[in-house]
């Protein structure tokens, strides 16, 4: 009885032998390691509950996880940014948060939507090499700079949902309603590009390895361990237009969202906000949460040229721009 | 009437389980590339030829087919040029040689394939071996380009598939009687005379099989063009990971996929074909 008690738990009906589990899907590299370290870890030891985490390579990734499983979802909670959450919505993949379950949502400077919650939020910039750059980059003009030929690395157009295409069109005189002059400016830039890349692990290894000295656009964490005062890598926030990236937490349709709620709780709580953003570089969403010293010397004080993309233009239109963008840009 | 034994046919069913799992899905591709996608990933019903009038009709998406083609190809004779040499060696040295160069591919062979590539990019990148002996020597002035390009791209898809070409060019060499060499030579042929004249001939049927290995093997890469390609030289396997996984354009990923598939086993059809005439020929002569 007791082996068959036990089956039964392994195939996933409640079994008396059966461990409280629940399955996330999060990033890998140094975000993941700070999931398992500061979230998973201390909330298996506060509650019992198992966390298993599934790593997704992209935002999209995960997405095209979700939707292969739809019919037998796997994942109890997903993260990804508001953009990719907002497709997975559309696609009636998310289930609704309750703030009953979630009392932490109350607690959170941002709201999120129905199906999704911010977790932590981030900012984007240029990471450059100071040892290998011959002046410090300052604006997202200065990727033009003659000086960097050859250097710069640039995002494809999925990296961080287009973002970066975004800001080259915002800084020519256009948005993401009109991407023509994203294209007249990326033009001008081929002469600088060293090559493209996609990934996180992608943006730090061309610097890591010499093959590129500037990345055009990054994101904080994947080098705040590296900034330390000997280093020669720098991040630097351009101050026009100034992005900031929401990363959300959403419960998966079809699963139980008792414990993913539970677990979501705590993501959002001082204590798991905190050990997340000071690992890696995140700004804490929950109010009582502080964030990291270290990102004092590095966020902007001022939030004068904030620009809040329209996600609902960058989803419906990112495929025509990666289009364009591998035609006149790529020119493959 | 003697019973049948089904035995080997029941230990075939885990094969055909799989081969049916692999069906399935080719099917389901077949079927999604004549649809239409939307930006959110759905698909909608009906049947159209959209997706391929589009693949085939814009330059463009022929171009990342020609030079995946180009690459497999250039990549599949070297291998073969450095294969067929490795192989007799291996098959032809004494045991000592044998079992240092049986080992030394078998681990490149069961080595993380990205870690190969990895290793590939310390040898042929900015601050690579080969770049920082040209600097020392002082024989170039800045780096020379060796990744992010075709180049380097064909090296990496040269030295991944290498184990392939080797094996399957030694399995046939094994086999060759050296009885015959040994007549040849015995009537007054030279060494390189024996080696074009019976050997060669005799190992075409390895040369065939690795050479069409390796091909599919290089033409479907995904791994070696994004590490070393560096976007700037992606191949079909690359567009149809940006279009099904990035973009969730199902359909357009489907006609690519499919159309590779055909044209591939077109150029898989008439490459069996000749080697199967140049084989009659041999045995006729």
């Amino acid at each position: 009885m007791l082996v068959l008690g036990c089956i039964m738990g392994m195939s996933g009906a409640t079994g008396f032998c059966q461990e409280k589990e629940i399955v996330v899907m999060t990033y890998g590299g140094v975000w993941g390691d700070s999931f398992k370290n500061n979230i998973a870890e201390p909330f298996t030891k506060k509650t019992g509950i198992k966390v298993n985490i599934v790593t997704q390579l992209t935002n999209r990734d995960g997405l095209t996880k979700l939707m292969a499983q739809k019919e037998n979802p796997q994942i109890d909670v997903w993260t990804a940014d508001d953009a990719t959450h907002a497709l997975a919505a559309e696609r009636g993949l998310l289930t609704s948060l309750s703030e009953k379950a979630i009392p932490n949502l109350a607690l959170s400077k941002h709201k999120g939507t129905e199906t999704s919650a911010v977790w932590y939020t981030f900012i984007p910039g240029i990471f450059y090499r100071s040892d290998k750059v011959p002046f410090e980059p300052k604006t997202w003009e200065d990727l033009w700079d003659g000086r960097l030929k050859g250097k710069v690395a640039v995002p494809e157009t999925v990296y961080t949902s287009a973002r970066f295409m975004v800001v080259v069109s915002l800084i020519n005189g256009g948005s993401e309603k009109n991407m023509d002059p994203c294209f007249s400016k990326l033009a001008s830039l081929k002469p600088n590009i060293a090559m493209f890349y996609r990934t996180d692990a992608e943006s730090i290894k061309f610097l890591e390895s010499g093959e590129a000295t500037v990345c055009a656009m990054g994101l904080l964490p994947n080098v705040y361990k590296l900034l330390e005062k000997d280093s020669p890598y720098r991040f630097v926030v351009p101050p026009k237009p100034q992005l900031i990236i929401f990363n959300n937490m959403a419960l998966v349709k079809g699963r139980d969202p008792k414990l993913g709620s539970e677990l979501i709780n705590y993501m959002l709580s001082v204590e798991a906000q905190e050990a997340h953003c000071s690992a890696i570089g995140l700004i804490p969403v929950n109010k009582n949460a502080k964030a990291p010293e270290k990102l004092r010397h590095i966020v902007p004080q001022k939030w004068d040229n904030l620009y809040l993309i329209n996600l609902d233009v960058v989803n419906q239109d990112i495929g025509k721009w990666t289009e364009r963008f591998n035609k006149e840009i790529k020119g493959l | 009437m003697e019973k049948r034994d089904s035995t080997p046919y029941l230990f075939n069913l885990p094969a055909l389980f799989l081969l049916g799992l692999f069906f399935v899905g080719l099917w389901w591709l077949f079927l999604i590339s004549f649809k239409i996608g939307s930006p959110s990933g759905e698909i909608q019903s009906g049947f159209t030829l959209k997706q391929y009038v589009r693949f085939f009709g814009d330059r463009f998406y022929l171009k990342y087919l020609w030079p995946s083609f180009h690459v497999a190809a250039l990549s599949t004779l070297v291998a073969l040029l450095l294969g067929y040499p490795t192989a007799y060696i291996l098959v032809r040295s004494k045991p000592g040689m044998r079992r240092f160069l049986t080992v030394a591919l078998i681990i490149h062979f069961f080595s993380s394939y990205v870690m190969r590539m990895y290793a590939v990019m310390l040898v042929l990148g900015n601050n690579g071996i080969i770049n920082r002996f040209l600097s020392w020597s002082s024989l170039t002035a800045s780096p020379i380009k060796l990744m992010y390009n075709e180049f380097g791209v064909g090296v990496g898809l040269t030295l991944g598939a290498m184990p392939f070409m080797v094996f399957t060019v030694a399995s046939v060499l094994e086999n060759i009687d050296t009885t015959l060499e040994s007549a040849a030579q015995s009537l007054g042929a030279t060494e390189f005379r024996t080696f074009l004249e019976v050997t060669l001939p005799l190992s075409l049927p390895g040369i065939a099989a690795g050479i069409v290995i390796v091909f599919l093997y290089n033409m479907s890469a995904f791994v070696t063009p994004a590490l070393l390609g560096g976007g700037h030289f992606d191949m079909i396997s690359n567009f149809i990971y940006e279009q099904a996984l990035e973009l969730m354009n199902f359909p357009f990923a489907g006609a690519g996929a499919f159309s590779m598939l055909i044209l591939t086993l077109i150029l898989v059809f008439f490459l069996n074909q000749m080697f199967e005439r140049m084989n009659k020929g041999i045995s006729t002569k």
